[in-house]
């Protein structure tokens, strides 16, 4: 616990240094070129897949724009589930330490949420609906905490797994770039939090339910971020670019080859961390 | 990559798809049934009145599959809102609301 506090300190300062208004630091033009990916070929739902060798470059191009609102579509559905997580936790006995920290990750969360939001709503006049449905899992507290940071924490490592590549992407539209890399730089402070959290809640968790009730926790987290890597394939998408069949793009993508080798990829880095769960 | 205009889109993409489509035969409520035997193989009989989410026969992983299957076989997106589980917490419950 200790090296827990002294981190989210830390992370605190970090915080307190670099706050900025969301409001006023983007330039953000009128308009996104449509002749042009707003989404990494690469990174998209499609690529690589046998069964998409038929889509044009200007197709591809159309639904690198639905993938994009897509992606920050979840981002936004994610973070609503993850601060309505965080504020039920603040200021309460077992997380009295971590509350100071915790007000940095909602404010900052907030504002994610809303450059998000305002990018969907300028350039697409739209947010995809979430057909998440949160149901009861976990009994135990100790249980239901870890579980809550292990959810957010795996949501933020594959989101950073695409802010990161696409900071970078030259081909991408310099306000896409930018809002990737501002999420990037303030999400590393939230999975330092994330890493440390999962460290001090496992091994607790580990000492009080033992090894077997872990691993059953393990397995609804890899279920869990199985679903997360699902929601890239949203039929939604597929219907705004312009594809006849949108579930039937949905199922065939998620049953291709190298579709499913990526997706796994995808899976065992978000849940990388939780390998580590007992044995520092 | 210049050049490329959206408004002259190509003709619309078909990718094929890897189960039978919505207008199937089988009655709709049956491709229901099919997918959750699908998922539970060892499942006892599946009761119209059967509680989907108590009974664990859909988790909550397994929840949006279900919804996007649901939306597919009415041909309908479908809004998931606090009113959700009920609407689908059973297979009548699916057909009453969904499915007529």
């Amino acid at each position: 616990m200790e090296r827990l506090v002294s981190t989210l300190n830390k992370l605190s300062e970090k915080s307190k240094e670099q706050y900025h208004r969301p409001y006023d630091r983007f330039e953000w033009p009128e308009t996104i070129s449509e002749g042009s990916y707003w989404f990494s070929p690469e990174l998209m739902s499609t690529y690589s897949a046998e069964c998409s060798r038929s889509i044009s470059q200007d197709q591809a191009i159309e639904l690198s724009k639905w993938e994009m609102i897509n992606f920050l579509s979840l981002n936004i559905h994610g973070i609503k589930d993850l601060l309505f997580s965080v504020i039920d936790l603040i200021h309460t006995d077992d997380f009295r330490e971590s509350s100071p920290y915790f007000h940095h990750f909602i404010d900052e969360e907030n504002n994610h949420m809303w450059f998000f939001a305002e990018f969907c709503t300028r350039y697409a006049h739209k947010i995809y609906d979430s057909k998440r449905l949160t149901l009861k899992s976990f009994e135990a507290t100790r249980t239901k905490n870890y579980v809550t940071f292990s959810r957010i924490l795996i949501f933020e490592r594959m989101v950073a797994y695409y802010n990161g590549a696409m900071m970078k992407d030259e081909r991408l539209d310099a306000i896409i770039r930018d809002l990737n890399r501002m999420h990037f730089q303030e999400e590393s402070r939230h999975l330092a939090m994330g890493h440390e959290m999962i460290r001090t809640l496992g091994e607790a968790l580990l000492a009080e339910q033992g090894e077997q009730d872990v691993d059953e926790v393990h397995d609804y987290l890899r279920d869990y971020a199985k679903l997360c890597v699902a929601s890239f394939y949203n039929p939604a998408m597929y219907r705004d670019a312009g594809f006849e069949d949108a579930y039937g793009v949905r199922r065939a993508l998620l049953a291709d080859a190298a579709r499913q080798s990526f997706n796994e990829e995808l899976v065992d880095y978000s849940l990388r961390p939780f390998a580590q769960v007992g044995r520092a | 990559m210049g050049g490329l205009k959206l408004a002259q889109r190509a003709p619309l993409t078909r990718i094929p798809a890897t189960r039978a489509p919505a207008t199937s035969p089988a009655p709709r409520l049956e491709q229901v049934v099919a997918w959750l035997r699908e998922i539970n193989p060892d499942a006892p009989a599946i009761e119209d009145g059967t509680d989907l989410f108590e009974s664990g026969l859909v988790t909550s992983i397994q929840f949006v599959e279900l919804v996007l299957l649901v939306e597919e076989l009415r041909g309908d997106e479908i809004v998931v809102d606090d009113t959700a589980i009920e609407r689908f917490r059973s297979l009548r419950a699916i057909a009453e609301n969904y499915l007529r």
